[in-house]
């Protein structure tokens, strides 16, 4: 099963949002990665069929999703960054609901529904309404919807946002477990999640692809331009200004920080081997979270 | 038994002298595995009822209330009104209120979000809100019978009060899907919706003898009206029916 972007683009008027984007998933974990604007939202919905892409295609195994239509539909789960629901629903309800518009068995919806609420660790609550429910319950309840139908095409727009450690564990435990026999593609601007579970990695700035790589590459790609040095708070605004900084570190009256540039920063600056928040810096040039 | 023998060795020969190509392991397993994700879990081809059902467990407990409120006013409204006119005037520029609602209660419940979800799935959101409008229709029927035997003492005819209603509220409902699967939209129903009470409103006030032809309208041609737009309803429903099969990707808000 090969999903392909070709040349997507999506405009909001005179704002390009998503530019000529050339992307190939097979089986796996891909991490779109990219700052707050990126497009990586619009990208996804694109792909989900449900924004209509200003030029380009999706294609699925060489046929357009428009005329796989429900086909498409049939093999796919997706998780929006906000997760709508009825407050009047209750958990085990809801998922019916939208079991029901997905098309399934309202036999095998029910024991998958059971499975899931279990699953996402909502089973005792799968009577109250969602109207009760924490944001971080919410995102449980989106990600369960995602995997109703058993999809082979995964996409999740932030699906860890406002989940707890914890709960950012066990999800990405469970996205790993899935990612053995489908194409799970989640986007997010928090690092450690697709550093821990993603195999490629897609960087998207202003609605360009920038990399597509493993971790690992990414981070060979910015080796011997990661640096750490300590310096005083005065030191610290200036190089803020010149570099963009990852992390920053106090330790007594100075700071302990990261630094992200081509060439030594500071004498007494030490180059490091990078991580992938390190690279996010160095593509980016912003704060990573 | 020998024929027989001799004929399974003549198809051994046969065999040995076409080749047979060998494929390997590996290409099978491919194929085998490319089928098997193609294959969809299992489904049931879901029908105009089993959405209109559904449709009607996500109506929230306000839009009851409101029902309920709409109700008793009406029949509060009737029951003090001073002439059979005023009555009739109730009746009928009341007739699509709870319609009205089930749409704002649409507009209020059906957030952004919540239609993003619903858009990734099978079936677009130009039929939810068309099925909305069914039950709406449907609901809305439903409500002017109950008032109409609760108010049927202050009615001259309350038959003829109920049968002018039902006429009213299926032509508005045929109308209401008509826009609907054109638009995908509720806001221009809703304009058909609001209208109609202001126009009834100004004709009961303004044009009363309008009003008392109304009145005045005999139970036949009345039964033959109520058939015409119960007809183009039901009509415009099963139209529909046929289109929630088809799916619309991309644009279908």
């Amino acid at each position: 099963m090969q999903l392909r972007t070709q040349n997507l683009t999506k405009n909001f008027g005179n704002r390009c949002a998503v530019d000529h984007v050339n992307l190939n998933f097979e089986r796996g974990v891909y991490g779109l990665l990219g700052p707050n604007g990126a497009g990586k939202t619009t990208l996804m919905r694109m792909m989900v069929g449900i924004l209509p892409p200003s030029s380009g295609k999706v294609t699925l195994d060489g046929v357009t999703i428009g005329e796989l239509g429900a086909k498409y539909r049939d093999i796919l789960g997706y998780m929006p960054q906000e997760v709508g629901y009825y407050r009047d629903f209750t958990a085990k309800r809801f998922l019916q609901y939208l079991s029901a518009l997905k098309g399934l068995d309202p036999k095998y919806a029910n024991r998958r529904i059971d499975e899931l609420l279990d699953l996402v660790g909502l089973a005792d609550g799968k009577n109250k309404k969602l109207g009760q429910f924490s944001g971080g319950m919410i995102r449980r309840i989106g990600i369960a919807q995602a995997l109703l139908n058993d999809p082979r095409i995964l996409i999740l727009d932030e699906p860890t946002a406002g989940l707890d450690p914890n709960e950012r564990i066990h999800f990405r435990n469970i996205l790993s477990e899935l990612s053995e026999e489908r194409i799970v593609i989640l986007s997010t601007h928090i690092v450690s999640d697709v550093q821990s579970i993603a195999g490629q990695v897609i960087l998207l700035k202003e609605g360009k692809v920038v990399n597509c790589d493993t971790t690992e590459n990414l981070r060979h790609m910015v080796e011997g331009k990661v640096w750490l040095a300590t310096v005083t708070h005065g030191e610290l605004n200036e190089l803020k200004k010149r570099f963009p900084i990852g992390n920053v570190l106090q330790k007594d009256d100075h700071f302990e920080i990261r630094i992200a540039s081509d060439s030594k920063p500071l004498q007494n600056a030490t180059a490091v081997e990078p991580s992938l928040e390190d690279v996010f810096i160095y593509v980016f040039g912003g704060q990573a979270e | 038994m020998e024929k027989s023998s001799n004929e399974e060795k003549h198809i051994e020969q046969l065999f040995k002298r076409v080749n047979i190509p060998q494929i390997p392991e590996q290409q099978i397993e491919s194929v085998v595995q490319m089928a098997a994700d193609y294959l969809p879990v299992e489904r049931k081809r879901i029908n105009l009822w089993d959405i209109a059902i559904l449709q009607l467990t996500t109506t929230s407990i306000v839009f009851w209330a409101a029902c309920a409120a709409f109700m008793a006013i009406t029949v509060l409204s009737i029951g003090s009104a001073k002439s059979s006119l005023s009555a009739l005037g109730i009746f009928v520029a009341g007739a699509p209120v709870p319609l009205l609602l089930s749409l704002l209660e649409v507009i209020t419940t059906r957030t952004p979000a919540v239609i993003e979800l619903e858009k990734a799935c099978k079936y677009n959101v130009s039929q939810l809100y068309v099925v909305k409008i069914m039950i709406g229709t449907v609901l809305n029927v439903a409500l002017l019978a109950l008032v109409t035997t609760f108010t049927s003492q202050n009615l001259i005819t309350p038959l003829k009060m109920f049968l002018t209603g039902s006429t009213t509220m299926f032509f508005i409902g045929f109308l209401a899907l008509l826009i609907a699967t054109k638009f995908g939209q509720s806001l221009p129903v809703m304009g058909i919706l609001a209208g109609w009470i202001i126009a009834a409103v100004m004709l009961f006030q303004n044009r009363q003898e309008l009003a008392m032809m109304l009145l005045n309208i005999r139970l036949l041609p009345l039964l033959v009206l109520l058939g015409v737009s119960t007809m183009l309803f039901i009509f415009s429903l099963h139209a529909f029916s046929h289109q929630l099969t088809t799916l619309d990707l991309g644009g279908t808000c």
